[in-house]
């Protein structure tokens, strides 16, 4: 074999072997039992030059901030859910683009709601409950039930997380 | 003359002759009665609700009947019956011949054949109590100031009944049943009465026993049918109420077992060593066990079907399973699904549930019973909901919480039944039970969640910390959920459930909540309640030393969790084709001394770390950097939480980690990547080794986006293979 070519071939096999080495130290072990990627005695590895892909003050939170604001216009004894799994009454479609709260429709409607899967479970005082809240992203559609001890029918709105805002409230009086 | 006419006697004729004979021959003659099966378990109950005896078959464990026969073949009484275990006959007392008869599967009671009696016995008259010995083949009868009778059954066809000598001193009670022990060769009957007491009776000698007082109440009890099980337990059936008690006869002590057929006449038989089965349509409650739930515990249960129901399921489980591993969760079936709460529950305040009924039936009653001093039982005051009757559809029930309810969490029962007056425990014929957690409050207080009142937050770490790992963020996952307790905008107590979902870690980590600028003095430490797996815990979990309030979980996740079952599974639940069904649950409520306002109450989820358990190396770089293992002084915390005073250090800015407190950069490399993260969902994480980047590719592009905006649900989109968590 041409030496030249020989002389080439060791030297990119050192390289290929220091390449795999470099990849074992920074990839660490899980096992507690295998310690080489700790064998190295720096303490203070030099990492100043890598260019961060994640800025150094987001903490990575995948959730948003709800500001609550009930104000209804009553003295009764009264009491609040906001919840996030429910259906229409006999139907599971919930299927609506309208932001914030929905207009309350001439039709009355009525909701099969899951009061294990709330946020918020309140007593109202004289009508009234504020409160801010961090939610999941993923959670982008809540119904707020009022719910009255005197018989009368409960109270449902539907609120629907604006995608455009960065600030989020629901609103209720 | 004409000729005689011959009668020809042809070989057809013949048999014609002979067939009619035989018929004729044949319906003059009774068909002998079939023995049952040998020590059936359902009871024989045999009422005349009118003039006829019925028989029916009761399933001990529910109360549920069924119609065995509408007619004995008499119009007369059969009563004092017993089953022989000698035969697998029924023989008891028949009115109409006067004697002891035998019943077969046919349920007609048949003439066992010539039988005599001495003077004492001709001189007793009927019998309405009775039963078959075990040890011997004979049928035994109690007559009230007459004594007992005793009728040999093996002697072929010809009977005597015999009056045993003395008896009569021993028959002043007033019993209508008895019943043979299965194994010690007495005799119990229980008296009848508004004060029941347990009579113990030799059969040899005829004299009895007065064992104490069992039952008490405020109407007279009957109980005109008695048996045993194979366990030496009593059943006794009020002929009033149709229920069914369970009699320990070594405590003298009885609790209702079930709710069977009433009636003013009541004769009950049962082979004494038969135990009592289960049968495969039974729903049983969820609620821990000092409520009455497992069958050894005499829980509700009922006998299920498409007649009456809540919601929308209903399932059927040989027993119950207790929390954590109810089988609403594992089975994919949560029948809990019939009672909403849309309002919560305060002390001294009015609250509502809805029941949702269904079924063919139509209607049912309603009990409910809570826990309101959570002591672990239903007691007969906590009975908020009693034979309420409801129909098909919503049903909205408003009842008060006591005022001496106990704020905390707590647990309810729910029975529907077409029986409308049940207890807390025991069988019913149809219907379902449900349990529910629940939490008590005092007036005004309202409860905020995260994530949700049923969900739960997932935080994921890297142990290798100071080094950087794999990044599969899966070396110790925990799922959390917070609740708050708050009251006119100050917070007065938390609770927080923790779940240990997976580890993926050969390092041994514990886990512990900081909860920063909220000091440790003004946690009330002795108040602090909390349980592992449902057991309350003795000790403090809140951590001495420390500045802020910090609480210990676990200091070894290790001591919790064991390594999956399988080839080649050495972590928990974080290699594909190893899993493990087990729930480990940690349950903690926290009140302050004094109420922190919600605005200036740090944010959930605290500050949730792990740290390197006490004892334990931590990697070669750590030793070499303290000069030892790092005991309690290794944590790792959610990128930019400051470590709390316990943290060692040194291990700050080591190895890959560019803390700077200065700046109030932590647990982060050089990359910005942490060595844990929260996730708000109960997550499907990557498998071992497997990057979170390469898991989820749409993650490194909602962290290059510090606004949070760009792919901000990620976490539900994987494109790599994931380990889906089903607990």
């Amino acid at each position: 074999m041409n030496s030249t070519l020989t002389q080439w071939l060791a030297v990119i096999t050192v390289i290929c072997i220091a390449v795999q080495i470099n990849a074992c130290v920074y990839s660490g072990q899980e096992d507690e039992t295998d310690d080489s990627s700790a064998n190295s005695t720096s303490t203070n590895m030099d990492s100043s030059s890598r260019k961060a892909l994640i800025d150094p003050f987001n903490t990575l939170e995948s959730t948003y901030k709800l500001a609550i604001d009930i104000n209804l216009a009553t003295q009764e004894r009264a009491f609040l859910s906001i919840c996030n799994n429910f259906s229409l009454a006999d139907s599971n479609n919930t299927d609506s683009n309208t932001i914030g709260l929905e207009a309350t429709s001439s039709l009355k409607m009525t909701y099969t709601v899951d009061f294990d899967a709330c946020l918020v479970r309140a007593p109202l005082i004289h009508g009234q409950y504020v409160q801010e809240l961090k939610v999941a992203n993923h959670d982008d559609v809540f119904i707020v039930v009022v719910w009255y001890y005197d018989g009368s029918d409960p109270l449902y709105q539907i609120w629907r997380k604006d995608e455009e805002s960065q600030y989020q409230q629901l609103v209720l009086d | 003359m004409r000729a005689p006419i011959k009668y020809v006697l042809t070989a057809q004729v013949f048999r014609s002759i002979i067939s009619l004979v035989l018929l004729v021959g044949m319906s003059s003659i009774e068909a002998e009665p079939l023995p049952f099966e040998a020590c059936p378990t359902r009871a024989f109950i045999i009422q005349k609700p009118g003039s006829v005896p019925k028989t029916y078959g009761v399933d001990m464990a529910t109360g549920s009947y069924s119609t065995f026969s509408e007619d004995m073949g008499t119009v007369n009484g059969y009563n004092g019956v017993g089953f022989s275990e000698h035969d697998s006959f029924l023989y008891g007392w028949d009115y109409q011949r006067n004697q002891v008869s035998r019943t077969g599967t046919d349920f007609q009671i048949t003439d066992i054949g010539s039988f005599n009696k001495d003077t004492q016995s001709e001189a007793a008259g009927n019998f309405f109590v009775g039963d078959v010995a075990i040890n011997e083949n004979a049928w035994y009868g109690y007559r009230k100031n007459h004594g007992m009778f005793k009728v040999p059954l093996d002697t072929g066809a010809s009977y005597l009944m015999s009056y045993i000598p003395g008896s009569i001193d021993g028959a002043s009670h007033t019993i209508m049943d008895m019943a043979f022990h299965p194994s010690d060769g007495y005799i119990y009957a229980m008296t009848s009465s508004t004060n029941s007491h347990l009579i113990q009776i030799d059969p040899a000698t005829g004299l009895s026993s007065n064992l104490g007082l069992v039952l008490t109440s405020p109407n007279k009890m009957t109980f005109g049918a008695q048996f045993f099980d194979v366990n030496g337990n009593m059943y006794i059936s009020d002929n009033h109420t149709g229920i069914i008690y369970k009699v320990n006869i070594a405590s003298l002590s009885a609790e209702a077992f079930s709710y069977g057929p009433s009636s003013t006449s009541n004769d009950g038989a049962r082979c004494a060593n038969a135990d009592i089965p289960v049968a495969s349509n039974v729903d049983f409650g969820d609620a821990p066990d000092s409520y009455g739930t497992l069958m050894a515990s005499n829980g509700a249960r009922h006998e299920t079907s498409s007649a009456l129901y809540l919601g929308d399921l209903v399932d059927n489980e040989s027993d119950a399973h207790l929390p954590l591993l109810s089988d609403d969760l594992s089975d994919g079936s949560d029948d809990e699904d019939g009672i909403s709460f849309p309002t919560g529950f305060e002390v001294g305040e009015q609250a509502m549930i809805n029941a949702a009924v269904s079924g063919t039936s139509g209607s049912g009653y309603l009990n409910a019973w809570f826990d309101w001093n959570a002591n672990g039982s239903f007691e007969a005051d906590e009975r908020a909901i009693s034979a309420q009757a409801i129909s098909n559809g919503n049903n909205s029930i408003a009842f008060t919480v006591p005022v001496w309810a106990v704020a905390g969490p707590s647990w309810a029962r729910f029975r529907i039944s077409s029986t409308a007056d049940i207890i807390a425990k025991g069988g019913v014929a149809d219907g379902e039970v449900e349990d529910y957690p629940v939490v008590v409050t005092t007036t005004g207080v309202a409860m905020t969640y995260y994530p949700n009142a049923s969900s739960y937050t997932a935080v994921a770490y890297e142990d290798l910390f100071p080094l950087e790992g794999d990044f599969d963020m899966n070396d110790v996952i925990m799922h959390l959920r917070f609740i708050h307790y708050v009251k006119s905008g100050m917070i007065h107590s938390i609770r927080i459930k923790a779940r240990l979902v997976a580890m993926g870690a050969g390092f041994h980590n514990g886990f512990a909540i900081q909860i920063p600028g909220l000091l440790r003095s003004n946690i009330h430490e002795a108040s602090i309640s909390w349980t592992i797996d449902g057991v309350t815990q003795s000790t403090s979990p809140l951590e001495t030393g420390q500045t802020n309030a910090v609480f210990i979980f676990a200091d070894d996740l290790w001591h919790y969790a064991t390594a999956d079952e399988g080839e080649g599974c050495k972590y928990f639940r974080t290699q594909a084709g190893c899993g493990s069904s087990a729930v480990i649950e940690w349950d903690m409520t926290v009140p302050f001394v004094n109420s922190v306002s919600a605005s200036a109450m740090p944010g959930v989820p605290f500050d949730p770390f792990i740290f390197s358990a006490p004892g334990y190396s931590h990697g070669q770089i750590v030793t070499d950097l303290i000069g030892s293992d790092p005991g309690r002084g290794l944590e790792i915390h959610l990128k930019n939480k400051a470590p709390t005073d316990k943290f060692d250090n040194r291990l700050l800015g080591a190895g890959h980690d560019i803390s700077n407190p200065a700046t109030g950069s932590y647990f982060q490399n050089a990359d910005g990547q942490p060595w844990a993260l929260e996730v708000p969902d109960t997550w499907s994480y990557p498998l071992e080794r497997q990057s979170l980047n390469e898991t989820y590719g749409e993650f490194m592009g909602f962290a290059g986006d510090i606004s949070g905006e760009t792919n901000s649900t990620w976490y539900l989109n994987a494109n790599g293979p994931v380990y889906v968590n089903k607990n």
